[in-house]
């Protein structure tokens, strides 16, 4: 067999007898990881395939409906559906809805749910057979499927058919964040700019819960018809119940069946105002306000993020305009650049996070500033294998765990080796970068 | 009748979840917590997509190709904002294969940068062609024969012989 030339004059991808052998052991290896005993893997995957799907369903159908609105208490703080397993445990100990009121005994007492757990994920216990009964009382009569039929959540999704045809639809029922903005942003016409839509109405019901009906499309920019039509209620103890329905079997991926979901949207207001959610509502558990205790006691659970683009476009703006940035990136709270003065590459890599006031690395050299943001400041070889790698981190957190930390290499990959001696930013421009106000600006949503 | 989302879903995922969690393990280099959670991120995302990738030709592979797209992203995150852990991921020789063997294999996948084990797994794990794994990382086909090319030698240059061994075994 040739023998591997670390110059490279021989190409090991070339030879055959090396990759086969290689396919061969990679088997061997991999075949030894057995799946025994990890039964949940699945369930666990199809959770979060739910949660997923909630948070993109109610972004989607909210389009430019103020993103805010995504402030809503349970719905993103936790998960919307738990477990089947636990569901059913759930759903055994917790008492039957038609017993008194939960608002009215609970008072001063434990809440009716695991609502208030600190830190932890707060979830509504709604049965979801409670959801699909009060749902069917209050539509026209037709055939449903439910996604789900057991268990405990905030929400329930499937098709619904009138006889014309398979609409898929969503019902969700959350609390309002902890401004009565953000509610009030789900229940209010969006500008037309933003969200194209053939009919919106917005106003109060008798009792003076406000109302939207919105009558619009799943994609903004209608490259399918797919209609999606959503009422959302806000009662006046800032509970959300919203309800969107499509012209076809599924929100996306599936051919347009009918011209119009089935419910009007006189159903649809229906539908939100049905007195019978109210003792559902009740169960989901309080809001707590996002900013941590005066006792130190730990930050609640919705964390605010920044999303998209913003870090990394922030980052570019940020950095010393002498630098030509030759590669960029990153989404959410992550954004890199590679930078290059003229001497080779140095990778820059952001983060901005909030609610971590408890994970500040805090190595090398700290400070705190008169503002009490605290700034370590340290240098240390790269981890990812690269000869001669060194990493450059100017690490800051306010008090109230707002935290930016700027890293920058003298290499424009971590695994490459080093291209010059020093990173292109100085310690001092890494702090500077790291403190500049700028990503305490950027837009945020509080998800999950 | 027509299946639920779920019941196809659930279909789905007993098929392939035991193959998405072997990839993952040699992903990380056999760290198996990290391939539960990336197993778990992966069937989660493959279930919001389900209405789409039910329709496509093969959800199996896009799985696979899911599951790297989500390991890599984890990887760059994870390189901001975590410090080195100090101790070894744990592994669980639990089938009988000389755990010396097991081992040098996935010590010398962890040495590789991530996204060069990532082209490891796909082109000879996965079986894809380079321009299928270019698809998958969203890069070209050079650079996943650069990629490749360079994760081969230093493969071949920790493993040397052992490789063979192990394969014949």
């Amino acid at each position: 067999m040739p023998q591997y030339d670390p110059n490279g004059h021989h190409d090991p991808a070339a030879d055959p007898g090396f990759t086969a052998e290689l396919g061969s052991a990679l088997r061997t290896a991999g075949e030894g990881f057995a799946l025994d005993g990890r039964p949940e893997l699945i369930s666990a995957g199809l959770v979060r395939g739910r949660r997923r799907l909630l948070r993109r369903r109610l972004a989607v159908t909210g389009g430019a409906l103020a993103l805010a609105a995504v402030g809503i208490g349970g719905v993103y703080a936790g998960s919307v559906v738990t477990p089947d397993g636990a569901a059913a445990k759930a759903s055994v100990a917790a008492p039957p809805t038609s017993e008194k009121p939960r608002g009215e005994e609970t008072r001063g007492e434990k809440p009716p749910v695991e609502a208030g757990e600190p830190g932890g994920p707060r979830q509504g216990a709604i049965p979801i057979g409670d959801i699909i009964t009060v749902l069917k009382a209050n539509a026209p009569a037709g055939t449903w499927k439910f996604d789900q039929e057991d268990g405990v959540g905030q929400g329930v999704s499937g098709t619904f058919d009138d006889g014309r045809g398979e609409s898929a639809f969503f019902l969700s029922l959350s609390r309002a964040g902890g401004t009565g903005e953000t509610g009030a942003a789900m229940v209010t016409c969006p500008d037309k700019v933003y969200v194209p839509y053939d009919r919106c109405t917005d106003g109060r019901t008798a009792n003076g819960s406000r109302v939207m009906i919105l009558q619009g499309y799943v994609y903004p920019d209608k490259r399918e018809e797919t209609k999606s039509w959503r009422a959302t209620l806000l009662t006046k103890d800032g509970f959300l119940v919203d309800f969107s329905e499509h012209n076809a079997p599924a929100e996306k991926g599936a051919e347009v069946n009918r011209e119009n979901p089935p419910l009007t949207g006189t159903q649809l207001k229906e539908l939100v105002a049905a007195d019978a959610w109210k003792p559902l509502l009740d169960l989901i558990p309080p809001y707590v306000p996002p900013t941590g205790q005066p006792d130190g006691q730990p930050l609640p659970p919705p964390v605010p993020g920044v999303q998209g683009s913003a870090v990394p476009n922030a980052l570019r703006s940020l950095l010393p305009k002498h630098l030509r940035i030759t590669d960029k990136g990153g989404e959410g709270d992550f954004g890199y650049a590679v930078v290059d003065d003229g001497k080779g590459k140095s990778l820059v890599q952001v983060n901005v996070q909030y609610g971590m006031g408890d994970a500040f690395g805090g190595t090398g050299e700290v400070t705190t500033l008169p503002d009490g943001r605290r700034v370590a400041l340290s240098q240390q070889p790269g981890e990812k294998g690269g000869a001669g790698v060194v990493w450059w981190t100017a690490d800051t957190v306010t008090p109230d765990g707002f935290r930016v930390v700027v890293s920058a290499f003298n290499t424009g990959a971590q695994h490459q080796d080093a291209t010059r001696a020093e990173p292109a930013l100085t310690m001092e421009q890494l702090k500077a970068l790291a403190l500049d106000p700028k990503w305490a600006k950027l837009p945020t949503k509080a998800v999950r | 009748m027509r299946k639920t989302r779920a019941d196809e879903f659930l279909e789905f995922a007993s098929a392939r979840t035991g193959q998405l969690f072997r990839s993952a393990c040699l992903l990380t280099s056999g760290d198996v917590h990290l391939a539960e959670d990336l197993t778990q991120e992966t069937l989660g995302k493959m279930y919001a997509l389900w209405g789409r990738v039910s329709r496509i030709g093969n959800p199996a592979a896009y799985a696979q190709t899911v599951l790297v797209r989500t390991f890599l992203s984890h990887q760059r995150r994870r390189s901001a904002t975590e410090r080195p852990l100090g101790e070894l991921p744990d592994r669980t020789p639990d089938d009988g294969t000389d755990p010396a063997l097991r081992i040098a294999l996935l010590d010398a996948l962890a040495a590789l940068p991530a996204k060069d084990r990532a082209v490891v797994v796909l082109r000879y794990w996965e079986d894809r062609s380079v321009e299928e794994t270019a698809d998958a990382l969203h890069t070209s086909s050079a650079a996943v024969r650069t990629r490749c090319t360079r994760a081969l030698g230093k493969l071949r240059q920790r493993l040397g012989g052992t490789i063979g061994e192990f394969a014949a075994r």
